[in-house]
């Protein structure tokens, strides 16, 4: 995280540029696709919740 | 004989290298006129989209009162910005001495020279291909924060009082925050390396604290609060008008961030051949592309998680690029995404604490931009130490730190809270800042609106005032089944 650059400087900067250049690229990633999932997951179980409900409304 | 063709051949020469240098030249100047030119219309949508937003979040009896509010807003901020907040600016990045700064392009001299209202470039000109699309692309900025705070206070503030509220934040409040911390001279960014790419701070943060200020002494709409302190839901008429207005804001904020970016090449431009930050610092419109939609699908899955809420998930697409917005030009897309949406997930609870302490925000303004705002900018201070603020060799240069965007975190809630509190608190002492209970409970439409917004009527269960299981009906008090 935070600056890769070599020197405080964008003095003779060129290329790659953003944070954690070369060393949390992995971990960002696996973060994101984390969240996704995790998103994915528990909105499968508020469906679920969703649709027993109606369905036990539905049976009264 | 032989020495007049090489003579001649010279000459052909320099005359082809002279065309081309004036033809390129001119190509550019057209192009960065043509580029700031066309984030206006985009920059456009967003007051497109606030308009739809608030006119659906309004109850019946209100929708066309919130809409010539959040019109006028805009319509007043144009002349208001052309004869005074261009001219700040320029004027006061160092402060309130209106000295010169560090890179000499600030300063009262400087002022006068690029942004007299009565000056020869506050108009058309040939010579000058710059200063209009410029001026028409902060007017936009200005017109924004006026459009943030225009939801929250819906249904019981007084026109005049809003129209005023709206001026000072669009032509004064934001615009000292911006020559603070959103110019190369602006003492932020010098002394403290504060990094404010996308207006976070700037303008969210002062946009929504000025809109706390404001609600503090405008007080809750009739029927929000029961007498044990209990908040009821008053929902919007239209939940698909909102949504869609969402939507159209984020299509606007493509143009609000691509005008956040310096064309090279020009005698104003900080690079012959980049694009580049206001700051000077360098970015690309793909780094924009990257991490404005990976923000934007954070925050809105973020939200999605927390509520279910369609209104927040919304909401949450906003607070995701205002979360990333700060360092948009240098965070890693799968981070944008993760700072998106840690920010859009947390909105429901900011939203409950404000409602839980009395403060009625119709929209969630205050939690949208204010809250999320002061996540935006540290945020940068979190992810994006160590970077240079501003051109120049190591050493001489601030950096950005936690410590120089809590400073500007300090500065912008100011900026914004101040002005807006203190104002609304006079106007409120002279009784100009509220509607009269009866027109609040009759309609804001009846009472002063010469139009009827759906003449043939408009299908609902209860009656307008009643309207809260209908369209949008949610339980009360609750954000999240």
């Amino acid at each position: 995280m935070g600056s890769p650059l070599p020197e405080a400087s964008w003095n003779e900067v060129e290329g790659v540029y953003y944070t954690g250049a070369g060393t949390s690229e992995p971990l960002w990633l696996f973060v994101s696709i984390g969240l996704c999932a995790l998103a994915l997951v528990l909105g499968i179980v508020h469906e679920r919740h969703a649709y027993r409900r109606a369905e036990l409304d539905h049976r009264d | 004989m032989e020495d007049e063709i090489a003579a001649l051949t010279e000459q052909v020469a320099t005359l082809s290298a002279d065309l081309a240098a004036v033809a390129g030249g001119a190509t550019n100047t057209v192009f960065a006129e043509t580029y700031y030119y066309l984030t206006i219309p985009l920059m456009v949508l967003i007051h497109v989209g606030f308009l739809a937003y608030e006119m659906g979040a309004s109850r019946q009896k209100n929708v066309l009162a919130s809409g010539i509010k959040n019109i006028l807003a805009f319509a007043f901020l144009v002349p208001a910005f052309f004869y005074a907040g261009w001219f700040v600016y320029w004027a006061f990045p160092t402060g309130f001495s209106m000295s010169t700064g560090f890179f000499e392009i600030s300063g009262w001299d400087y002022a006068v020279a690029a942004a007299n209202p009565v000056g020869e470039v506050m108009g058309p000109n040939l010579a000058d291909n710059a200063t209009g699309v410029f001026w028409g692309a902060f007017t936009l900025f200005a017109a924004t924060t006026a459009s943030i705070m225009s939801g929250a206070v819906i249904e019981r503030i007084r026109l005049f009082a809003f129209i005023l509220l709206a001026l000072v934040l669009g032509t004064f409040a934001w615009v000292f925050a911006a020559a603070w911390g959103w110019h190369a001279d602006g003492w932020l960014v010098q002394e403290w390396g504060y990094h404010d790419f996308g207006a976070a701070g700037v303008v969210h943060m002062v946009a929504g604290f000025f809109a706390l200020g404001v609600l503090i002494n405008l007080g809750p709409r009739i029927g929000k609060y029961n007498p044990d302190g209990s908040a009821n839901h008053l929902a919007g008429h239209s939940m698909p008008m909102t949504l869609v207005g969402l939507m159209t804001i984020i299509a606007g904020f493509w143009g609000f961030l691509m005008a956040c970016v310096i064309v090279p090449g020009e005698a104003w431009s900080w690079s012959a051949t980049e694009f580049t930050s206001i700051y000077g610092t360098p970015v690309t419109l793909s780094a924009l592309a990257f991490n404005i939609l990976m923000g934007f699908a954070g925050g809105i899955i973020g939200a999605w998680m927390t509520t279910r809420d369609p209104f927040w998930m919304m909401s949450g697409a906003l607070a995701g690029i205002i979360s990333c917005a700060a360092g948009l030009d240098l965070y890693w897309p799968p981070m944008a995404f993760a700072i998106g949406f840690a920010g859009a997930a947390f909105m429901p609870v900011a939203a409950r604490f404000l409602e839980r302490i009395g403060i009625d925000d119709a929209v969630g303004a205050v939690t949208v931009h204010g809250v999320i705002g002061v996540w935006g900018v540290m945020a940068a201070g979190l992810f994006a130490a160590g970077y240079p603020a501003f051109q120049g060799d190591a050493g001489s240069v601030a950096t950005i730190s936690i410590v120089g965007q809590a400073v500007g975190v300090a500065v912008m809630a100011a900026c914004g809270f101040v002005p807006g509190y203190v104002l609304s608190l006079l106007l409120r002492m002279m009784g100009l800042l509220r509607v009269p209970r009866a027109a609040e409970i009759a309609g804001l439409d009846k009472t002063k609106v010469p139009a009827i917004a759906y003449p043939e009527g408009f299908i609902g269960e209860g009656g307008d005032s009643s309207f809260t299981a209908g369209v949008g009906g949610r339980p009360a008090g609750g954000y999240a089944r």
